[in-house]
């Protein structure tokens, strides 16, 4: 690997270890104490948005009603959005005359956004107009991240309360989000994106000649548009819609290695600090940190593993005499749908921690991977979107993997399960199994179906047809949003089966975690005694990451042997 | 007629969330009664030890 990606990773390292403790302790201000910093500044706007909604913002909800809540708030920005998609044609900000989406499409653009998962079957600056980005997906980015730290929040008051029927606010805890974490940030690393060239203009775009006049094509319009609002809070928000269909592979949504950077830590900071927050709200720091090791463990691990993998080459190539080596001229390694800006082990990169996190924005192309430099996004897509996973539900889904830990390690010592002073009985577990099995179902039910259907065959042969279905079905069914796009996917069955997967992994996931966390609420706390199994130790770290990669690799193992293993072994 | 199969799908899509969320919350149910059945300290909330 290059010294470049060395330092890339150490400065990565050094940004988030910087961020993250203070954004946590301001997390955990915001939604866990009476007083958080920037008081003077948000209450007043809050009090406004509380008044013109009716919301009361002291009234608490159970679990249930905050569910619903949740339910309600994403079918009318699901429906909102749709319309706009459906009639962006005869709206204003559409100098290039976008049409409106046919209605599959609307369907899965709507439910990817609201979702947080920002798969984009489209591309974004032929079909997209200037105001459907700024109204339509830019808030549903916003308020999509804030919707998912809202569950994270609820499900950590439920581990801390007791004998409580109620979790917090769903509305309060969204608006707090959204104007206290979300939109803050995203303004701020929007000025720094544009100081770094990132557009932010409503340009219908630039007819400019072609500086070669002896081929067919002699002009091309350079593109326009507000992106880099976009882009940062596609970023931060763990969404990853790009506005550019070569998302921030492109120049005027990642121009420099600086922004390469930025964009990458922007992607973790917020699900690192979700977990730092964790720490503090259960008064006992250690448990956040030992999460935090775990995701970054994982992530860590999947990343090198998709580097190397890509810095190495493909071996086909070398022994079809292609120079694959590093040099004062190229990068080197497997550059076939790379970005040469920044690199193949640049792709490995930004690879591991946008399908770690559900981010899904891409700096070059999935497809184009090595096999095992594919299988390592693949893997961790399929482990739950949990190294660190999106705002808010990366917790989440950690969390339950804790829970699933405590029990398995119950049964294993004869201890009664117990997490954080809570017993684990029969009722999470039942909802933890719900919870578990709702994405490989998504995800395996319409990969099958996928295979098998004559009119969903637009995957290559061989292995390697396999890997796309799975990727993309792994990315839809875990709120990710990347794609191996060798595949099209713009027909009818993967437009609406990727629609129903996202929803299916975002909500039938969601609800019993809101479940657990009513449930735990209403438990009583009990002191920990020699019987109680330490769950910030670093053997139930290990514990933890070993029940996420078994319970994902019995899931998983059969498809990925079927396709990129094979793939691997077949070079 | 897209417009309206997709319409009808999301609206019947958050119906059986809806649904899904009372059989979670029958689940949930604060009782404890299945748990009782089996462990009764368990339901009371208080640590048990298994000895071989």
């Amino acid at each position: 690997m290059s010294w470049q990606s060395i330092v890339q990773s150490l400065g990565l390292v050094a940004l988030l270890g910087v961020t993250v403790p203070p954004l946590g302790r301001y997390l955990a201000a915001v939604f866990g104490g009476d007083k958080a910093p920037g008081d003077r500044v948000f209450k007043p706007i809050e009090r406004f948005l509380y008044r013109a909604s009716g919301i009361d913002e002291r009234r608490e909800q159970e679990w249930r009603t905050y569910a619903m809540s949740l339910l309600a708030f994403s079918l009318a920005s699901v429906g909102a959005l749709y319309l706009i998609l459906r009639i962006q044609g005869g709206l204003p900000l559409n100098g290039s005359d976008r049409a409106g989406m046919h209605p599959a499409g609307a369907f899965n653009t709507a439910v990817s956004f609201v979702t947080n998962t920002n798969w984009q079957w489209y591309a974004g600056e032929v079909t997209v107009s200037n105001l459907t980005q700024m109204i339509g997906l830019t808030v549903q980015n916003v308020v999509s991240a804030a919707a998912g730290l809202a569950v994270a929040i609820a499900l950590i008051r439920g581990i801390t309360r007791a004998g409580s029927r109620t979790i917090g606010n769903f509305w309060t805890d969204l608006v707090r989000g959204v104007v206290r974490v979300i939109l803050p940030i995203a303004v701020i690393f929007a000025v720094v994106l544009i100081s770094q060239g990132v557009i932010q203009n409503f340009s219908n775009g630039h007819l400019v000649a072609t500086v070669d006049q002896t081929v067919s094509v002699k002009q091309q319009l350079i593109p326009g548009g507000p992106v880099a609002s976009q882009e940062a809070v596609k970023m931060l928000g763990t969404n990853g819609g790009g506005f550019f269909n070569a998302n921030s592979a492109h120049p005027f949504e990642n121009p420099n290695p600086l922004t390469n950077l930025l964009q990458i830590w922007a992607m973790l900071v917020l699900p690192f600090s979700v977990v730092a927050a964790f720490g503090r709200m259960t008064k006992d720091r250690r448990q956040g940190r030992l999460l935090i090791v775990v995701m970054a463990l994982i992530l860590a691990t999947f990343t090198a593993t998709a580097m190397f993998a890509e810095q190495n080459g493909n071996p086909r190539l070398t022994a079809a005499g292609v120079d694959q080596s590093m040099s004062v001229t190229q990068s080197g390694g497997n550059l076939e749908g790379k970005e040469v800006r920044f690199g193949a082990a640049g792709c490995g990169l930004f690879a591991g921690p946008t399908t770690g996190t559900s981010t899904g924005g891409i700096n070059c192309a999935h497809d184009s991977l090595t096999p095992l430099g594919g299988a390592a996004p693949t893997l961790q897509m399929m482990l739950g979107e949990v190294s660190p996973g999106g705002v808010g539900t990366g917790l989440m889904g950690m969390v339950i993997y804790a829970l699933l830990a405590v029990f398995i390690a119950g049964l294993m010592v004869g201890r009664t399960p117990e997490y954080l002073g809570k017993k684990i009985q029969a009722a999470e577990m039942k909802l933890i199994t719900l919870y578990i099995l709702a994405m490989p179902i998504a995800l395996l039910g319409f990969a099958a179906a996928s295979m098998v259907l004559r009119s969903a065959r637009t995957f290559q042969d061989g292995p390697h047809g396999l890997s796309e279905v799975l990727y993309n079905y792994a990315s839809a069914a875990n709120n990710n949003g990347s794609a191996f796009a060798g595949q099209g996917t713009a027909t009818d069955w993967y437009v609406t089966t990727q629609g129903v997967a996202m929803l299916v992994a975002r909500f039938f996931t969601i609800i019993p975690a809101l479940a657990i966390a009513g449930s735990l609420a209403r438990k009583p706390t009990v002191p920990s005694t020699s019987g109680t199994m330490p769950t910030h130790t670093a053997l139930f770290g290990g514990l933890v990451a070993g029940v996420a990669l078994i319970v994902a690799g019995l899931t998983f193992f059969p498809a990925l042997a079927l396709g990129p293993i094979l793939e691997h072994l077949s070079l | 007629m897209g417009d309206v199969i997709f319409v009808v799908v999301l609206i019947g899509f958050f119906m059986l969330c809806a649904l899904y969320v009372t059989w979670c919350d029958r689940i949930a149910a604060p009782d404890g009664s299945t748990v009782a059945a089996v462990e009764p300290e368990m339901a009371r909330g208080e640590s048990i030890e298994v000895t071989a």
